[in-house]
């Protein structure tokens, strides 16, 4: 049934929060519940097992107020509580054990997060905390605003969906479908199988090394940042490709041609293989390089 | 104020029946009416209904943004389910089971993607106190602190004043779930309401 | 608190709770959209309406209606084909004094705008001053973006490309306002800071 722990760090009327540290707590947890923790700065380290529990150790920052550890049918609930955001000392760091197969829900503002062996679905977000996580054939979520993202797949087909505002965001062995926007941040997707990939930035680079599927559909748009697109494996795909100023390198052969006489302006329109697939890719100043 | 209301407003029991029988005639006429995919006759059920609903969807969710949303997906899930509407139960009753449904399949799909929308709403929305609470001034604040599980069973049992045995049905829950969650409600309601850290 | 107290404590629980208002008006109209989404079966009701974000992708729509290039940055499927803007029809609002006036997203998108801009603004002062800085920064980035798109447009008012980019940079921007505002709200609320 249910349990709650409630790790209170105050005197009996609340007068004074005293110091906490160092935690080791556990509760039994469904096998494929959901997990969900908040922790605003310090660390968040979260690594699956084979056991029906959660289990937290670490350290809590001197100014946090309460460590709360809670489950709700399969829900376990993790926040470590402060007043303030400014506080001296609130950096916490958590190392959690979670049943393999849980989902995540993980809110930081400046905590890094980790994230190793848990195959649920994962749902994250940090302010300025860099994240880095395994995805295994279930979808993800993970946003941030100058964290860096680093995710790496097991080429299982899922969906992720990536953002970032400033922080790059590199991927390697994702698969199925992908859609990632930066603003600043650089995006790099390498290895990897796709049906469906969509790449934006305004400034950041774009880097894609991967496969598209026949039938797939890759969509590229940047307003500044230069583009490589390497193809892995056979591509099949009509090319619809534009540029205001940039350079295009193709090496398939078609050349780019002038939108027109008087105008700067590029436009790449070609197909190959049987054209099952889709690519667009449009820039206004950004160079881009096409291979396979 | 719906027409409920406004019958219980009433001064007398006979008028007050008169206008609920009205109300009650009126009402079925509508119904009829947006069986037959006629979106001016479902209009004037959402303004009867409307304060319902979405009392409902606010204490159930606890936030304005997502309460809106929920109001409106449930007279949409209404719409697309009007002819399974029997007669059975009041129809008020019956709004309120599809929006508790709502309610319920929202929170599973945004469990399942990052909702966005949900999160960028909830930062400037808590609701405002409604309503008359006794000495329990911040019990509605507390109320939309709850985890859901509780908040649930405690909105539809004690606010709302279904029996455990409907209100776990509403919710798809074993009734022992529903009086737990209850009792946890209440000593989460009792820390809260009486404990605060300065 | 002995087990007197706690039953009375209980009793007035329930009791208040059970005096709580059950029907609630809400602050706005929900019925547009509703109707909306009933009276229009391609879409079966299944979306929300009413957020910001749902504002701001209304916009798109209804600019859609106006113009062969919200058309493009819209549909994404569709044909590539798209009907070219007679002229300047397309009016963006103006991002800063030195952008041209040519171009006008229409009084929705500025609503959406502006409120998140007020939101973003009150997240901002949530973060640390790095953190806004950063942020800042990068909506000064798409800012630049945006002129330089606009700069480009003034010599070729008719290229769809541009147009489409700078449709799709606007977007960018109130997405990055929205993603911020979500990701910040988001962990200070649970925070509880």
């Amino acid at each position: 049934m249910m349990r709650v722990i409630t790790l209170t760090f105050l005197g009996a009327f609340g007068a004074t929060c005293v110091a906490a540290e160092e935690i080791n707590q556990s509760l039994d947890a469904a096998s494929d519940g959901t997990v969900s923790i908040t922790n605003v700065a310090g660390m968040v380290d979260v690594e699956g097992w084979s056991r029906n529990q959660v289990e937290i150790t670490g350290e809590l920052g001197d100014d946090v107020d309460e460590l709360i550890f809670e489950r709700d049918g399969d829900e376990i609930e993790i926040k470590v509580k402060t007043k303030r955001r400014h506080s001296r000392d609130i950096d916490s760091e958590l190392f959690i054990k979670v049943p393999g197969a849980s989902s995540l829900e993980i809110h930081t503002v400046s905590a890094d997060i980790e994230i190793s062996d848990v195959t649920g679905e994962q749902s994250i977000e940090s302010v300025s905390g860099d994240i880095t996580t395994e995805a295994h054939n279930s979808d993800i979520s993970i946003n941030s605003v100058s964290g860096d993202l680093g995710i790496s797949g097991d080429k299982k087909s899922m969906r992720s969906r990536l953002s970032s505002v400033s922080g790059d965001v590199d991927t390697e062995n994702l698969s199925g479908e992908i859609d990632v926007e930066s603003v600043s941040g650089d995006l790099v997707v390498v290895n990897g199988v796709f049906d469906r990939a969509a790449l934006g930035t305004v400034n950041g680079d774009i880097v894609f090394h991967a496969q598209l599927l026949d039938d797939g559909r890759l969509d590229v748009e940047t307003v500044n940042g230069g583009v490589d697109i390497e193809f892995a494996g056979d591509i099949s795909a009509r090319f619809d490709i534009e540029t205001f100023n940039g350079d295009i390198r193709n090496c398939f052969g078609p050349e780019a041609v002038r939108v027109s006489k008087y105008a700067p302006g590029y436009e790449l329109k070609f197909t190959e293989g049987d054209g099952s697939g889709r690519v667009t890719i449009e820039t206004l100043n950004g160079d881009l390089r096409l291979c396979k | 104020m719906g027409a409920l209301s406004a019958a219980r407003a009433a001064n007398s029991d006979y008028e007050a029946q008169a206008v609920a029988a009205d109300a009650a005639l009126e009402e079925r006429a509508w119904i009829r009416k947006a069986q037959t995919a006629d979106a001016a006759a479902f209009e004037a059920l959402y303004r009867m209904h409307i304060d319902k609903v979405y009392g409902l969807c606010l204490r159930m969710t606890g936030n304005v943004a997502e309460a809106e949303d929920c109001t409106q997906d449930a007279f949409i899930q209404a719409w697309s389910k009007l002819n399974e509407f029997r007669g059975e139960s009041a129809f008020g009753t019956w709004l309120h089971r599809v929006a508790v449904n709502t309610v319920l399949g929202r929170m599973r799909k945004s469990r399942r993607e990052q909702d966005r929308i949900r999160a960028v709403s909830e930062g400037s929305s808590t609701p405002q106190t409604i309503g008359d609470s006794g000495g329990f001034r911040d019990l509605e604040h507390a109320i939309n602190e709850l985890p859901s599980g509780a908040r649930h069973v405690f909105v539809l049992h004690a606010v709302y004043g279904y029996s455990h045995d409907e209100t776990s049905e509403m919710l798809g829950i074993a009734a022992g779930t529903s009086k737990a969650q209850l009792h946890r409600a209440r000593r989460l309601l009792a820390q809260q309401l009486n404990t605060e850290c300065a | 608190m002995n087990e007197e107290n706690n039953r009375n404590f209980d009793d007035e629980l329930m009791a208040a709770a059970a005096k709580l208002s059950t029907e609630v008006t809400p602050d706005r109209d929900l019925w547009p959209g509703i109707e909306q989404a009933i009276t229009q079966p391609a879409r079966p009701g299944r979306t929300a309406w009413n957020s910001v974000w749902a504002q701001a992708a209304a916009v798109v729509l209804l600019v859609a209606g106006s113009s062969g290039v919200t058309y493009l940055a819209v549909t994404e499927d569709a044909s590539p084909v798209s009907p070219v803007a007679e002229g300047p029809t397309l009016v963006f609002e103006q991002a800063s004094a030195q952008f041209g006036s040519m171009y006008n997203l229409g009084p929705d998108y500025q609503d959406a705008r502006r409120s998140l801009a007020v939101k973003i603004d009150e997240e901002l002062t949530r973060l640390t001053p790095e953190e806004r800085a950063e942020v800042e920064k990068n909506i000064e980035l798409i800012r630049t973006a945006i002129e330089d798109i606009n700069a480009a447009l003034a010599a070729e008012p008719n290229n769809e490309l541009l147009q489409k980019l700078l449709f799709n940079t606007y977007r960018e921007e109130l997405d990055l306002m929205l993603r911020v505002d979500s990701i910040a709200s988001a962990a200070m609320r649970r925070g509880d800071i």
